[in-house]
């Protein structure tokens, strides 16, 4: 909210620099977000009569003015069509100053001589834009300074009101909370009324007593409305508020100043029947804005026997409007509860200076005041009669009657805050925001009602109050062992760190998409699929079924600025519905995804065409990264997943879970990301991974007897898989066969179509006996023969 | 004799010493030690020489020829090693040209600080914890004594799903998650995603925050002080001034705002502080004590604090970035500068 520091001057002497109280409001929890200097540095602005108006002699659309200023008079051009002779206007002479820096001076315009500028509101810094010269009421002062007549010039703090302080969302109430921050008395709100018997009836028949404990009606008839004084007017506008009509101005003014809001009922409209209660279903009210507006059965009203008269505490109704004719009101002034307020806003989609106060709650005590303050205005301005009977009703069981009390303890206190504050300086303290103090109760005066509620509020407002500085520093005196990292977090910390050392660079892209970015990726929306009720936009209304998906955008995104190689890794989460729809499955993953050489910049012939997205070294890539988290042995089966190319992909199990994916990306998707090359994927699911129970590995003896190696070279059908043939290998190795490898791998014309040739090691070791060359060769016959006879092949 | 024996030596230690080659020392070693060398010959005249003289001559012969092998060894090895030199120095590599590597992977600067700052908090004990990114209504505002209606629920711009669920505002229900789950005393740090429905240049509708909660028997505001002013002093310099500001969160009381005195301008004022001098750097407070009832801890036999932090805007103060939406982009020009 803003606060016009002349308008708090009414109510507490401000005598230090507005950026010293600034601080002081900051530090005492009410955050200064801006101290805005109003029209600063404008000057020689004076209230002027126009004496005379003659057309000027080359221009169609511009006048020749003389306007007097009390003392002398200048001759003045000016193109406005709202001004008349006799008319008061404030003019700028030569050598003022406007908003902005403007500087006036003498000009010839169009070959006639002009000595100054008649001004509008929007030239003087007062609103955004106006329809001609700002005319003056007929008692402003000829000749005086209008800068200062009109309060030009000000200072606007704007302050943060944070949820727990309704009772700051006032000018009375921030000049209270000034007060005790500077010691300096708060000064009362003049609410003098002369009040004159009506004996016109009203009733108020409350259906919703617990909702509105407090409802108010009073008669102010025979009102001379005008414009606006232009000072209220002009606190209005710096408060970000628009000036209406008087009436309206009026209740807005004494919200703003109060926080109290009021509402104006055109008296004639009204009947003389009130009855607060709460909508029927699907009622509706044609409200202020000109909107038919249908309520729910939640919503509190304030109604005639001829139906709804105003949505309670939001806005009021078109039907007993007031307007710039109306001479005879009834001004309400109520309390309304502050969560039916807030509901009620959320089911009719409306929001309100004075909802935004009654949500946060009202101060009940401060109804009637503020009434008679409006009153008190409305008389002094406008004239009026003031029904001498203020129509009341009020629910006396409720419990905001009754003065809210918090058990009081200095000791508890200084426990919470680790402080050492005396009991008398606890008391002081909380004494100056108007908390009492009786043995061990503390009275909470009714503007704080709502906010206060336990005994930490007191600690609150005693250490802002004191100041947060005023309490020591201590380092925690637990001594807690931390806690055993979970295997999630060290499986995934290990893994960002080998791939990090790999040349993979870390990405965090944001889980939402749009349906074609799922589509553009090869998948689709499904029931499972989570959706947003509220999404930013269409692009953002999914959540992802697969990191793939974001991925693929950044490679896109980087490919589209020439930067075709690349490396990417990302730790985060894919999302699925339950089937019960009630929860959300989030599966953390590590996903990659690149196309690049293995080495960066090989420009030598010997690294240049290793690739890293040939399907080979993601899969080496892969089974490397798992073996680095766990010794269980690797299974590697076939896998179908559609965004992959067709045969090289697959997925890694441990002890027959699942653990992770990989394959190449399928040309088809590649193409809709402008990836031009092979491009890998790999996605290791790390809730399933750490899932594995890790054995301690157990020493085993390491032989101290020689190894020895025989070689295969194979000629084998291309259909035949190296799986086929390390499979039967294991099937029937001999006790002394410690391990096989694959040494070579071609194909050849010579070979011929459908061949390829395989290479093989077979090491042959004991850990007890010392192998002759003839047991070595038996074994290594007998598994030989096996193969051939087997599976078809030729040993080369 | 003995004089043609120490000339022998004399001489041959200086072609020893003049020698340029394995070839030329091996030439040395037959021409004066071989069997049909100098020193052979000067010995051949031995069997001449007096009983008295012939040990003396043989000690000085020995003599000779030991010094003369130790010399021709020793030239050797120069030799080899100068020999070995040069051949290295013939084939060499440009070694001012670029390396060839598997080129080091970048971490995200957001992780980077995730990890910045959780090592300085695992100085004091706490341990990380996660929760869910999808969180119900009752862990994100409920129990962290945010009802609905509350005006506090304006500060949060939700994002929810269709089947109910809202994506968490804040880290803050991990906090609950983590006392349902876990008997006091509790020393944790929640880092994570977080999501609020907002998209400019200093908001994303996806940020990260650690939350930080500490429970135990008579933890105070002076802990929390202590605690927070020791993370700050950490992360951004011990010579900062740290400030605690009064502030409001629903699940917290007292709660506070905690700013560092302005690193670039030191509290002059400058456009990063936008001419306050400070930053603000998060927000913390004593658990209020209807969280506490929630998860069905006695309030009145515990206490503690609770912190949040944006990692997002950590991270923009530490490494100068000026736009949030550059951590998102994860443009590679922007990732590897970090």
């Amino acid at each position: 909210m803003k606060y016009p520091i002349s308008w708090l001057k009414e109510y507490v002497d401000i005598t230090i620099p507005i950026t010293e109280l600034a601080d002081k409001l900051s530090l005492a929890g009410l955050e200064v977000e801006a101290i805005e200097t109003v029209n600063d540095g404008i000057s020689n602005v004076v209230i002027g009569r126009i004496e005379k108006i003659t057309p000027h002699p080359n221009a169609d659309k511009l006048n020749v003015t003389q306007v007097f200023d009390g003392t002398t008079s200048h001759q003045i051009v000016c193109g406005a069509k709202n001004i008349y002779e006799g008319a008061l206007v404030p003019v700028s002479l030569p050598g003022a100053v406007l908003p902005g820096g403007f500087k006036i001076k003498k000009a010839k315009l169009r070959d006639v001589e002009s000595n100054g500028m008649i001004c509008s509101e929007s030239e003087l810094g007062c609103c955004e834009k106006s329809d001609g010269i700002w005319l003056l009421p007929s008692d402003a002062p000829l000749g005086a300074d209008f800068i200062q007549w009109a309060q030009l010039i000000d200072v606007v703090l704007e302050i943060g009101i944070l949820p727990n302080r309704g009772d700051c969302q006032s000018i009375i109430g921030l000049a209270r909370e000034i007060s005790v921050l500077l010691n300096s008395p708060l000064k009362a709100l003049n609410t003098e009324v002369q009040s004159t018997p009506l004996n016109q009836p009203l009733t108020i028949k409350n259906d919703a007593n617990t909702l509105c404990p407090l409802y108010s009606a009073r008669r102010i008839v025979n009102i001379s409305q005008s414009a606006s004084p232009i000072w209220l007017r002009r606190r209005l506008q710096l408060c970000d508020i628009r000036p209406i009509s008087f009436l309206v101005d009026i209740t807005n003014y004494v919200l703003l100043e109060t926080g109290q809001p009021l509402h104006a009922f055109d008296q004639e409209k009204l009947a003389e029947n009130i009855i607060i209660r709460l909508a029927n279903d699907k009622e509706t009210i044609k409200t202020l804005d000109g909107q038919r507006r249908e309520l729910s059965k939640e919503t509190l009203c304030i109604a005639t026997p001829k139906g709804i008269q105003a949505i309670a505490g939001i806005m009021g109704g078109a039907d007993t409007e007031v307007d710039i004719h109306t001479q005879n009101i009834v001004l309400e002034s109520a309390f309304f509860d502050a969560q039916t307020i807030r509901k009620g806003c959320h089911s009719v989609g409306l929001r309100s200076e004075s909802a935004a106060r009654f949500e946060k709650g009202v101060d009940i005590e401060n109804c009637i005041n503020a009434a008679n303050r409006a009153c008190h205005l409305i008389q002094t301005i406008a004239g009026g009669t003031v029904d001498e009977t203020h129509y009341i009703d009020k629910n006396d069981t409720h419990p905001l009657f009754n003065k809210k009390t918090i058990a009081f303890d200095d000791a508890i206190i200084n426990r919470l805050l680790g402080s050492e504050f005396t009991r008398e300086e606890m008391v002081e303290t909380l004494e100056k925001i108007g908390i009492t103090i009786t043995n061990s109760t503390a009275h909470i005066p009714s503007w704080r009602n709502a906010d206060l509620t336990e005994y930490p509020c007191l600690a609150e407002e005693i250490a802002r109050l004191r100041g947060f500085d005023q309490i020591p520093s201590k380092l925690p005196a637990t001594a807690l062992p931390m806690m055993k990292t979970t295997d999630t977090t060290r499986i995934k910390t290990q893994l960002m760190t080998h791939f990090n050392a790999l040349g993979f660079t870390e990405c965090i892209t944001f889980p939402m998409l749009g349906e074609k970015d799922l589509i553009n990726a090869g998948f689709e929306k499904t029931e499972n699929t989570p959706e947003f009720a509220n999404p930013l936009t269409q692009n953002e209304s999914l959540l992802r079924p697969s990191l793939l998906a974001s991925l693929l955008k950044v490679a896109q995104h980087n490919i589209n600025r020439q930067m075709s190689s690349f490396k990417l890794i990302e730790n985060g989460h894919s999302y699925a519905l339950s089937s019960d729809k009630k929860t959300v499955k989030q599966t953390e993953w590590i996903t990659l995804l690149f196309t690049d050489t293995t080495y960066s910049n090989p420009y030598k012939p010997s690294y240049k065409d290793i690739r890293l997205d040939n399907i080979l070294q993601i899969k080496g890539l892969l089974i490397d990264s798992i073996q680095s988290i766990s010794k269980a042995e690797i299974t590697i089966t076939p896998n179908e997943k559609q965004q992959l190319h067709p045969v090289h992909q697959g997925q890694v199990s441990l002890s027959d879970k699942t653990v992770a994916e990989f394959g190449q990306l399928h040309p088809s998707i590649a193409k809709k990301f402008n990836i031009q090359t092979d491009c890998g994927y790999i996605a290791i699911n790390i809730d399933e991974l750490a899932k594995i129970k890790e054995e301690t590995p157990q020493f085993k003896e390491i032989s101290k007897l020689p190894a020895s190696r025989r070689d295969i070279a194979l000629a084998i059908k291309k259909s035949t898989t190296y799986d086929d043939i390390s499979t039967l290998i294991k099937q029937n190795k001999s006790k002394y066969l410690t391990d096989f490898y694959t040494f070579d791998e071609f194909e050849s014309e010579k070979l011929g179509k459908d061949i390829k040739s395989i290479a093989i090691a077979f090491i042959y070791q004991s850990t007890d006996t010392n192998l002759t060359d003839e047991d070595i060769n038996t074994a290594h016959k007998k598994l030989s023969e096996t193969l051939i006879e087997k599976l078809d092949i030729q040993i080369r | 004799m003995q004089k043609s024996l120490e000339k022998l030596k004399q001489d041959t230690l200086i072609t020893i010493k003049n020698s340029t080659s394995i070839q030329e020392l091996e030439d040395i070693r037959v021409n004066t030690l071989g069997k049909k060398g100098a020193l052979t010959d000067i010995l051949k005249g031995v069997k001449d020489l007096s009983n008295e003289e012939k040990p003396v001559i043989g000690k000085l012969a020995n003599e000779v020829k030991t010094a003369l092998f130790i010399e021709i060894d020793a030239k050797r090895a120069t030799l080899d090693t100068e020999a070995l030199n040069a051949t290295l120095l013939n084939n060499t590599e440009d070694i001012t040209l670029p390396a060839i590597s598997f080129g080091f992977g970048h971490t995200h600067p957001i992780t980077q600080t995730v990890k910045e700052v959780s090592a300085i908090f695992a100085r004091l004990g706490f341990s990380v914890a996660e929760g869910p990114e999808v969180e119900d209504d009752y862990h994100n505002f409920e129990a962290l004594n945010i009802p609905e209606h509350h005006p506090a629920r304006d500060m949060h711009d939700t994002f929810y799903l269709t089947a109910g669920q809202v994506m968490r505002t804040h880290t803050s229900p991990v906090q609950i998650r983590v006392m349902e789950n876990t008997p006091p005393p509790i020393m944790t740090l929640a880092p994570g995603k977080v999501y609020r429905c907002d998209f400019d240049v200093t908001h994303s509708p996806v940020f990260h925050q650690i939350e930080g909660l500490y429970v135990d028997k008579d933890v105070s505001f002076a802990h929390l002080k202590g605690t927070l002013e020791f993370f700050l002093k950490e992360l951004f310099g011990k010579d900062l001034t740290v400030r605690f500001r009064p502030s409001y969160f629903p699940f917290t009381e007292p709660s506070t705002e905690v700013d560092v005195q302005c690193f670039k301008c030191k509290g002059a004022g400058c456009n990063l502080c936008k001419k306050t001098g400070w930053i603000e750097i998060l927000g913390a407070g004593m658990v209020n004590r209807n969280v506490f009832r929630s998860v069905g801890y006695d309030p009145d036999a515990l206490s503690g604090f609770a912190f949040g932090l944006g990692i997002d805007r950590i991270a923009m103060l530490k490494f100068g970035i000026t736009d949030i939406r550059l951590l998102y982009e994860n443009d590679l020009r922007f990732l590897k500068q970090f």
